[in-house]
């Protein structure tokens, strides 16, 4: 099944994921914030995406189990399951942007939202740099497995995850003066093409997914 | 050593190793090539267990790589990977050759420093030296624990005319040691130089695996075709 929301224009997308935000800290009992993980359930399968969500969410088990942890120490069940269901809702939200928008959407549609050429293109260059900052550890990581060392335990993980600083740093460094030449050769400041939202089906249907999102959590 | 039993391999819907088979023996250079996506790398990362098949097995000196730890199979097939600046992340030449010996508890072998002419610049910091070392201190730091197989990725890019001489005496000399050399490149002309049977990939399909002689030339052409 393909995504409908890829093609969603990244307007919409965008003021869909800010009403997720919102509805997610406009929930005030762990019923809405279930209710708000059933809306992104929704949206997750009808975009065909349960794949990308299920390996994702994997990482952020140890994260979520230790933040159960620690509200349940410091507070009661109750508290511990509704921090555990608004963070796991921040996090299925940012997935469904993530993965249903590109960078360069992003920076077009901020542009289009009145923001300036030049903070666009530095937000959109930002994004960019995390996910190639994310490649770049993989591979490092890669290299050091392959010569034996070890990340599954304590403090070999912690001693062995020191040393991807340097070659992240320097990489991160080429990159970024990579970056400053290509931007200098391409004439920056770039204009960016305008392009007047359209309101279509797949629109309609965010919007409504938009308007439920926002509902749920007011009224919750 | 290394045995590929009918591999299939992909990261969600799409395949990138479709059925591969293959029989890797020791003492033996083998040269893998093919246009790029072809799937040489997800093939030679399946060697030394840093990716495990979806579907078929690969068996290592007769162990399922699926099953036995990760760091078991990495003691026995080295991998140097493309870019030097990946793999060097210590704090000295000298710390970068005992590494991987500390990880496998095996005694390092620094004969490897001299060979890669490294000897004199143990107390260096690796991003001091210049690319052409850089280079042959990652295949050195690997070579220095001594595995069984060692896979080389791309060894040639940006490799000057010295490196690429001792590059080619040092895969002489591990093949001669009883071990088993893989070279994955796009430079058919070093391969076919270095390699005792070619490997052809194309699609994530095996097209050939054939002895180096003077014919395979055309064969290889034909994956660029």
């Amino acid at each position: 099944m393909g995504s409908w929301l890829k093609k969603v224009d990244a307007r919409v997308k965008i003021l869909l994921f800010i009403s997720s935000m919102a509805s997610i800290f406009l929930a005030h009992s762990l019923k809405t914030l279930l209710g708000i993980s059933l809306i992104f359930s929704a949206l997750f399968i009808s975009n065909g995406l349960q794949k990308n969500l299920l390996d994702t969410l994997k990482k952020y088990i140890p994260f979520l189990a230790l933040s159960f942890l620690l509200w349940f120490l410091y507070s009661n069940t109750s508290r511990a399951a509704f921090i555990l269901f608004r963070l796991l809702n921040i996090i299925l939200s940012s997935i469904l942007f993530i993965t249903t928008t590109t960078f360069t959407e992003i920076a077009f549609a901020l542009n289009s939202l009145g923001l300036g050429p030049k903070v666009t293109l530095l937000l959109a260059l930002s994004f960019q740099m995390v996910k190639r900052f994310q490649k770049e550890f993989e591979i490092i990581k890669e290299a050091e497995l392959s010569r034996g060392a070890r990340f599954d335990k304590f403090p070999e993980n912690v001693r062995n995850g020191a040393h991807l600083v340097l070659p992240l740093t320097v990489r991160g460094i080429e990159a970024a003066e990579k970056l400053n030449i290509a931007i200098n050769l391409n004439g920056f400041p770039a204009q960016f093409p305008k392009k007047r939202l359209k309101i279509g089906v797949q629109e309609g249907k965010t919007i409504a997914f938009l308007i439920l999102l926002l509902l749920v959590g007011w009224l919750g | 050593m290394i045995e590929v039993e009918d591999v299939w391999f992909s990261y969600d819907t799409h395949w990138i190793l479709k059925g591969i088979n293959l029989k890797l023996k020791k003492r033996r250079v083998y040269g893998i090539v093919g246009p790029i996506g072809s799937g040489k790398t997800t093939l030679a990362k399946h060697f030394n267990a840093l990716l495990k098949p979806t579907r078929g097995r690969v068996l290592v000196d007769g162990l399922d790589t699926r099953q036995v730890p990760q760091h078991v199979v990495m003691s026995k097939v080295g991998y140097v990977f493309q870019n030097p600046c990946h793999q060097l992340f210590c704090s000295s030449v000298e710390e970068e050759l005992k590494f991987a010996p500390k990880n496998f508890r095996r005694e390092p072998d620094m004969s490897v420093a001299e060979f890669f002419s490294l000897h004199r610049l143990l107390s260096l910091h690796p991003f001091t030296l210049s690319t052409g070392q850089m280079e042959k201190l990652a295949i050195a730091s690997v070579a220095s624990y001594s595995p069984e197989a060692i896979i080389l990725d791309e060894p040639t890019l940006g490799a000057d005319e010295e490196t690429l001489a001792v590059l080619k005496r040092f895969i002489h000399h591990y093949r001669e040691r009883g071990n088993l050399v893989v070279v994955i490149s796009h430079d058919v002309d070093f391969v076919l130089e270095v390699a005792d049977e070619i490997i052809g990939m194309k699609r994530g399909r095996v097209e050939f695996q054939l002895p180096n002689t003077e014919n395979v030339w055309e064969t290889v052409r034909g994956l660029y075709g």
